[in-house]
Parts: C-alpha cells; sequence; structure tokens
C-alpha cells in the first residue's frame, strides 16, 4: 500500500498523470508518468524548467475532391478529431462606417496600370531643387529678378517707420503672442507672416490696385503633366495663395526665353529623378486650380509658405517650386488649353517661404508646357536662399563662461530681407 | 470533476443566508453533518481540517450526487429535491457515475435561469462519444434579496465562462491534480473575495497559466517584425527581454537599455529594380550612421527610385558609388570597396563581407563590425572562403559578396568603462555566483573542424 500525502499530490505538476484506483478497498496506488522531457523536479513545474517549445508549424489543409469534412460546426464547440468548420467571410447587413473595407486598388474605378509620381505636402525630394528643376523642367537663376531690385532699392515704397514696425511684428511673433515662456516655431512663424502681410497691405492706400488681391488658405490644387516617359502630379493643400486680378508682369523678354534652349537639365545618376515621389495606381488626371470658374481673382500672384521645421531648407525650396509649378501650369492650361505648348504670354507667379527667422524668395515664370522632352525651351526660376530678417530673439541671453554672447531680445534686425519681402507683395501693383 | 461553478452558485446564497441571520436556527439545519461527502472518487481529496469550521455552518450539503450506471445508457437526471424551496446550498458535488475512467466533468452551464442552473456533465473519457452525459439541475426557489440575486447572477456570469473555459482546458490537461485543487478549494471560500484567492491558488498549484487570451499574447506579438512592405523609416522595436513568443526566458539576460529602434536593412545586396533585372546597378551614398540594433554602420543608399539601408563597409563616405553586379565574366573584375560581386567574378585573395550561404538568400555571415573574409580559391563552380574564426566554407560561386571590410572597425577596442553602460545597451548582469572554473576556462588548442559546403544542398529557390 502506497499512501501519498495528499498535499504532495497537488504539488506535482500537470505534467505528471496520477492514476488513482477506488479508496473503498483502502488502496491507493498513485503511478507518476513523467512524459515532458524527463524533468523530474517535484518541488517546481516541469514547464518551468523545460526546453522552449518551437512554435507549431501549421497544419496542412488537404483538400480530397468528392469527400466532405465533418466538422463540429454544429456542435458549436472545439472536439478533436473532427474538423475546423470554415465559415464564409461575415457580412454586414447595413452599412457601417467603422468597418468598412474599401476594395482593393486593383477595383477600383480609378485604378490605372501606370503608376503615377504624385508630390504633395509631406513630400520629400532627396536632391532638392536639383530634382525639382528636373521634374519642371527649369532653368535656375541665383538672385531676384532685376525687376524686382528695382523695387527693393526704391526707398520711395517704404513704409513710414518700416524698420520699427518691422521689429514690432518681429517682437510680437516671437515674445508677446504667448502666456508660455516662449512660443514654439509652429506658433510664431505663421504670426510673423500673417503680421508682416498686414503691412503690407497696409500699403492699399497708397497702391490702390493692391485691393484687387485676395489671400485664400487651403485652397487645394491639382496639376499632373507627362515628363519623359513618367506621369507627375502635384497634388493637395499646401501654403497660403496670394490671388490677383491681373497677372504679374513677364520678367525674362523673348531673347532671353530662347537662350534657355541650349541649356541642359542636370541629372544625378544613379538616382531617378522621381525618387522620393509616392508611387500610385490609382489617381485622376485632372488640372485643377482650386477655384471655380469665374473666379474673379484669376491670376495667382504668390504662394507663401510657413516652413514649421528648422533646418531642410532644401526641401522647402524644392517644395516652393513645384508648387509654384504646379499652379502656374493649371492657370495655363486653364487659360491656353491643355495643348502642350510654348505659351504666348508666359505665366509669372512668385512664393515665399519662412520658417520665421530665415526668408526664401523666388520667382517662376512658366514658359512651356510642352514637359515631356528634355529640348526645347526651358521654363525659368530665380531664387534667393536664406534671408535672415533677423539674428536672434532670445528670451533670455545666451551666457558662456559668464560672458553674454547674445542678449536677450531681438538682435541682428536685417531691413533689407523685409524690404524684399515687400517688393514681392508690391510687385504687379506698382 | 466537480466545477467550482456549481460551487460556488451554491455557496454564495449560503453565506449571505448567514450574514443576514442572526443566528442560525437548529432547526433549519437540515445537514448538521459536517462530515465532506464522500463519494467514491479518487480524485477528489477533501481535506477535512479545513471543513471543520465551515460546515458545521454549512447548510445541506447533498451527499447522493446524481449516481448513474454507465455508458450504454444515457442519462438525464434532472433533480428536484423535495425541500427545494429550502436549499440553499446544494451539492456541489458532480453526478459520479460508474464509468471506468470515472472523470465526470462539467463541461458547460446549459441553462441559467433565475431559479435554477443545469449544468452538464461529460467524462472526458468520453467526449467523443458523449455517451454518459449528464445533467444536473440545481434549484433556487427561496425568494432572495435582491444583492444576493445580483451577486449570484454575477457569478453564474463569471462561472459559465470559466466552466466553459475549464472544459476546454481540461482537455488539454492530462492528470487529475489540477482538478481536485479546483473542485476542492473554492469550497471552503468565504465568498466573492475568494475568486481571487482561488485563481491564485489554481495558478500556484496547477502550473498552469490558464488561457492566453488576446491581452496576455499581445505582450508577445512581434507586429514590428512582421512587415511586408520595406521602408527605410526606423520602426519602433517592443523589448522582448529575452521572452520567446510563448512568454518563456529563451535568452538570459536581457532586458532593459536605451529605447532602439529597427532601420530594415536590405541584405540581398543584388535585389534588382522592378523592370530592371540582370543589369548591374549602381548606389550612391546618401548617409553613414550608427545602427543601434547591430554594431557595424549602416549606409543608407539609393538608386534608381528606391532607397535601402545598407551595412556600411569600412571607408564609405557620403557620395561614393558602390556598384551592384551579378556578372560572372572570364576574366575577374577589378574589385573596389563597396562593391557586390558574385565570387565567381572576383579575384582570388579579395577581403570580402557580407556573404550569402546560398546564392539570393541574402547576406548571412561576416557582418559584425570590423569583419572580413578572404577569398581562398574557386575550384569548378564553387567558392571557398575562410571566415573571421578561421573556418573555411565551400559555397557556389553564384553567391554574392560585398567587396572589403565591414565598418566599425575599433568596435573591439571600445570601453564598456562601467557596469551601468552595459544595462544601456540592454545587456544585465550574470548571477556573480562562484563557480569553480573547470573545462571551460584556459586555452583550447583544438583543430580546425572540416570545410562546410553550402553547396550540394538544394537553393532557396528550389527548396520553396
Amino acid at each position: 500500500m502506497l499512501k501519498i500525502p495528499v498535499h504532495r499530490c497537488k504539488a506535482i505538476t500537470s505534467g505528471l498523470k496520477q492514476l488513482c484506483i477506488s479508496s473503498e478497498s483502502g488502496y491507493f496506488a498513485c503511478e507518476l508518468f513523467s512524459f515532458r522531457y524527463g524533468h523530474r523536479l517535484l518541488s517546481s513545474s516541469a514547464f518551468v524548467c523545460g526546453k522552449a517549445v518551437a512554435r507549431k508549424k501549421p497544419r496542412e489543409n488537404v483538400e480530397i475532391n468528392g469527400l466532405e469534412k465533418i466538422t463540429y460546426a454544429e456542435r458549436m464547440h472545439y472536439v478533436p478529431g473532427l474538423a475546423k468548420p470554415i465559415f464564409p467571410p461575415w457580412e454586414c447587413k447595413h452599412k457601417d462606417p467603422f468597418h468598412h473595407r474599401s476594395p482593393s486598388h486593383e477595383e477600383m474605378p480609378l485604378y490605372k496600370d501606370k503608376p503615377c509620381y504624385v508630390f504633395h505636402q509631406r513630400t520629400n525630394l532627396t536632391e532638392g531643387v536639383k530634382q525639382s528643376l528636373w521634374l519642371t523642367k527649369s532653368k535656375l537663376i541665383k538672385g531676384i529678378p532685376a525687376r524686382i531690385m528695382a523695387l527693393v532699392d526704391d526707398s520711395s515704397h517704404q513704409i513710414e517707420n518700416q524698420d520699427e514696425r518691422v521689429q514690432n511684428a518681429i517682437k510680437h511673433a516671437r515674445f508677446w503672442d504667448t502666456s508660455e515662456r516662449r512660443p514654439p516655431r509652429e506658433r510664431f512663424c505663421p504670426t510673423l507672416l500673417n503680421s508682416l502681410l498686414y503691412l503690407c497691405r497696409l500699403q492699399q492706400g497708397k497702391y490702390p490696385a493692391l485691393g484687387k488681391r485676395l489671400l485664400s488658405q487651403e485652397y487645394s490644387l491639382s496639376a499632373s503633366w507627362h515628363r519623359g516617359e513618367d506621369h507627375i502630379q502635384v497634388r493637395g493643400k499646401n501654403g497660403m495663395l496670394l490671388n490677383s486680378m491681373s497677372p504679374l508682369p513677364v520678367i525674362a523678354e523673348k531673347d532671353e526665353i530662347q537662350n534657355t534652349v541650349d541649356t541642359n537639365l542636370e541629372t544625378f545618376y544613379p538616382i531617378s529623378p522621381t525618387i522620393d515621389l509616392q508611387s500610385i495606381n490609382v489617381y485622376d488626371v485632372k488640372t485643377d486650380t482650386g477655384f471655380r470658374e469665374g473666379y474673379p481673382y484669376q491670376h495667382v500672384h504668390t504662394l507663401f509658405f510657413a516652413h514649421l521645421m528648422d533646418g531642410q531648407h532644401e526641401m522647402l525650396r524644392a517644395k516652393m517650386l513645384m508648387f509654384a509649378f504646379g499652379n502656374a501650369l493649371a492657370r495655363a492650361r486653364a487659360l491656353y488649353g491643355a495643348e502642350p505648348q510654348v505659351l504666348e504670354k508666359p505665366v509669372v507667379l512668385q512664393s515665399v517661404a519662412t520658417n520665421g527667422r530665415l526668408f526664401q524668395f523666388m520667382v517662376f515664370q512658366l514658359n512651356t508646357t510642352d514637359l515631356v522632352s528634355d529640348s526645347g525651351v526651358k521654363n525659368l526660376v530665380w531664387i534667393e536662399e536664406d534671408q535672415p530678417l533677423y539674428e536672434y530673439a532670445k528670451v533670455r541671453p545666451l551666457i558662456k563662461k559668464k560672458v553674454v554672447q547674445v542678449p536677450a531680445g531681438l538682435a541682428g534686425y536685417n531691413p533689407d530681407t523685409f524690404k524684399k519681402f515687400l517688393a514681392f507683395y508690391l510687385h504687379g501693383a506698382v | 470533476m466537480c466545477l467550482n461553478a456549481d460551487l460556488y452558485l451554491k455557496e454564495q446564497p449560503t453565506q449571505r443566508q448567514r450574514a443576514t441571520r442572526t443566528r442560525p436556527n437548529a432547526t433549519e439545519r437540515l445537514a448538521p453533518n459536517p462530515k465532506p461527502p464522500s463519494d467514491s472518487h479518487p480524485t477528489q481529496c477533501h481535506r477535512a481540517t479545513r471543513t471543520q469550521p465551515n460546515a458545521t455552518e454549512r447548510l445541506a450539503p447533498d451527499p447522493t450526487p446524481p449516481s448513474n450506471s454507465h455508458p450504454t445508457q444515457r442519462h438525464r437526471a434532472t433533480r428536484t429535491r423535495p425541500n427545494a424551496t429550502e436549499r440553499l446550498a446544494p451539492d456541489p458535488k458532480p453526478p459520479s457515475d460508474s464509468h471506468p475512467t470515472q472523470n465526470h466533468r462539467a463541461i458547460r452551464c446549459i441553462n441559467t435561469e433565475d431559479t435554477s442552473i443545469d449544468i452538464l456533465y461529460i467524462c472526458i473519457g468520453c467526449l467523443w462519444t458523449r455517451e454518459c452525459e449528464v445533467t444536473s439541475r440545481y434549484d433556487f426557489k427561496r425568494p432572495e434579496s435582491t444583492a444576493v440575486r445580483n451577486q449570484r447572477r454575477y457569478l453564474e456570469g463569471v462561472m459559465a465562462v470559466s466552466a466553459l473555459s475549464r472544459g476546454l482546458r481540461v482537455l488539454s490537461l492530462s492528470g487529475g491534480t489540477c482538478k481536485q485543487v479546483l473542485s476542492q478549494v473554492p469550497r471552503y471560500g468565504e465568498g466573492l473575495p475568494e475568486i481571487s484567492r482561488m485563481s491564485s491558488v489554481n495558478n500556484a498549484v496547477c502550473q498552469w497559466r490558464g488561457f492566453l487570451t488576446s491581452p496576455h499574447l499581445e505582450q508577445n506579438r512581434t507586429l514590428w517584425k512582421q512587415r511586408e512592405k520595406y521602408t527605410i523609416r526606423p520602426v519602433g522595436m517592443k523589448k522582448t527581454g529575452g521572452r520567446d513568443w510563448t512568454g518563456k526566458i529563451r535568452t538570459h539576460g536581457i532586458g532593459g537599455g536605451h529605447k532602439q529602434r529597427h532601420r530594415i536593412i536590405d541584405f540581398q545586396r543584388l535585389r534588382y529594380e522592378l523592370g530592371k533585372e540582370e543589369k548591374p546597378f549602381e548606389e550612391r551614398v546618401l548617409e553613414v550612421r550608427y545602427d543601434p540594433c547591430r554594431s557595424a554602420d549602416i549606409a543608407l543608399v539609393a538608386g534608381g527610385n528606391r532607397k535601402r539601408w545598407i551595412i556600411a563597409t569600412e571607408n564609405m563616405e557620403i557620395g561614393d558609388v558602390v556598384k551592384s553586379s551579378g556578372v560572372i565574366g572570364r576574366m575577374a573584375v577589378a574589385a573596389k570597396e563597396g562593391d557586390a560581386h558574385p565570387l565567381g567574378a572576383l579575384p582570388v585573395g579579395t577581403l570580402i563581407n557580407n556573404l550569402e550561404l546560398y546564392p539570393g538568400k541574402g547576406a548571412q555571415v561576416i557582418r559584425a563590425a570590423g569583419t572580413s573574409g578572404v577569398l581562398l580559391r574557386k575550384v569548378s563552380g564553387t567558392a571557398i572562403v575562410q571566415l573571421p574564426s578561421k573556418h573555411q566554407i565551400q559555397v557556389s560561386e553564384t553567391c554574392v559578396a560585398t567587396v572589403g571590410r565591414v565598418s566599425n572597425i575599433d568596435h573591439n577596442k571600445r570601453i564598456i568603462g562601467k557596469a551601468g553602460r552595459n544595462r544601456w545597451l540592454g545587456i544585465r548582469p550574470s548571477s556573480g555566483l562562484w563557480q569553480r572554473k573547470g573545462g571551460w576556462a584556459g586555452r583550447k588548442i583544438k583543430p580546425l573542424p572540416p570545410m562546410k559546403s553550402y553547396v550540394n544542398m538544394p537553393s532557396v529557390t528550389a527548396r520553396t
């Protein structure tokens, strides 16, 4: 007779099989089988010291024609030996927006076999301006065109107390416009841009033509074109758009446009020009300025971008160029039709971007809508990059080794930058 | 055997009853006998010592379970006791029959009403045939207070679930130990708080972790790894702490450390772009940087319409153009560092890294910082390479390798400096237990193993 205390029995793990027979005869018999990995530590569990079990491979499902599987579907619980039932996918009777399943891309009506490369507001081009020059078939000229530089240099166009008011605008954006210690870039960058635009708008009494403009936010652009074999689109919302009733005057004259035939577009082998553009197969080919037919302010004047990041200015300039080109192309298509052609009267528009301190100025002139081949007339773009409006706007002074490196407050104000900004605004109205 | 569901169901009103009564009336005690119901079931073990104090107050444990005699006939014993109205603590015991395996187990509550509950018992041995199903009905006819009823309903809900789960679990368990405990422990329970105690007892004694339901399994998920589409964006990792997919420790000494993100490395250097197969291609290095997931540095290369991370070689710099080729010409190529060629195209004696063992599978060896292998000789469609460990392997000559030495050559010279830095790296201290040095200590001189050949094995594509 073998007696095993009850509490010992309990300590025996699940890995041990216990077989007890009949207490009535007063006879306990325990047979202990250890069948898992041979671990016989009765004080602890077998699986604690057991080797890790490899993940089971899923069993192959064998389908035999003419044979029906017996499943445990009707019993509504698992039964060993019976097959797992396979039910058809459950379909909701009503339309549930939280469990909406869109069809696969291939089944969508807009699906096309050839992919389209899309540039949108979150696209960052690896090669920066160089890549967007290739995509828009443009020639880059550094600096600001002479016509606008004349406006910059002319002091008669300036506002009264210009520097003081601009510095107040900067201080407002950087110091006063918050209940925190200092506002973040997401706050001060749009504030500064709007304050400067407000200062420019105040000139309307002096130049009545400024009244024929409208600033619009959240406009949605769509422009698509073929470049080589690739289909490229600029799409989506980005920046603020200043529209005007009258077009901007052409900047480069005909002979200068003809000279662009000789220039070659820079390539960047081994990288493809369409790298980083989003390749999609479901797309709509349309050209849309974002405004309805008959909108009175039909000409694009300036695009304003608030760049909410420190750094990545090359990406920003590439983005400015792409969106400026998209806007110009959409306007040109609306004005002159969708046929690829060298435009009689080029479309000119400007673009200004800021990150709250540095300003990027760009003038774009769309000379041609024939973009498939690399030869022929190119478009023109003037870029003035990284113009600081001020050097430092410190809430607390920067002290190193007990020496004040940068005092608190606004430092290093650069009046030329706002002159350029104002000139860009007045361009076309003066 | 008996399921604790019914135990609880019956037990609970009892407790409440006891609480409401100021003094238990002797006349109301239907069964003052404190002896635990001794049935013939061997696996049921009663602890008399613990039964005593409780059982004196317990009301009427029914000593007669529906006993039926066996398999051929199908039992449906619906028990309605004559004094069911007064019975507050019906028998917690299951129907015991003379079925040979004696392994009755409540599988589920099949009918739960306000006044009664039917519990289905099935012998485990006959689970397949369901020959000896037994159904027991327990009634509660005594009018209950609202609190009691609510509590009972709550317990019914809990127990119905646990009954089902335990019934299922029992299928995968083998022994009877577990069920003893399950049936015994709650019998002496003291009401609601007992549930938590019960579960802990079960865990401690049964050594069974219970069902791993979705919240638990979610802990072991490695969804960040199972990514189909390649991306150069760093992917957030979840720390495993050395645990495998079941939650058990697979590797000791791992845990903590700085948060790391995983950059997906493309080890198959000769991965052609879609539509540009079989042509050598070039890529430009955009960035060379540290990678927390490996000792070597990694490089971001761009070519065509894609970008990818590769393992950087020793002198790789931003702006370099590296070439990948699958061509084996008659002449050996002039190997430039960072280029990837099949072994057959490289001159003998070239330093290589990131070597594939099977053509097209991706580099598997010589990937650690500062390592390099040597192409020793090429023999009739195969190449023999000396690994950094001085072992020699024979691989197919179409296996692609990168020329040069892996970057971060000073990796072995870095100074950890303090114990805490290893913790930053996610390495936990070893036990510190003094152990006598044995055979593992000291220098061992042993011959190199024979050359290992990866050639005759079928290639990956053929196997899959």
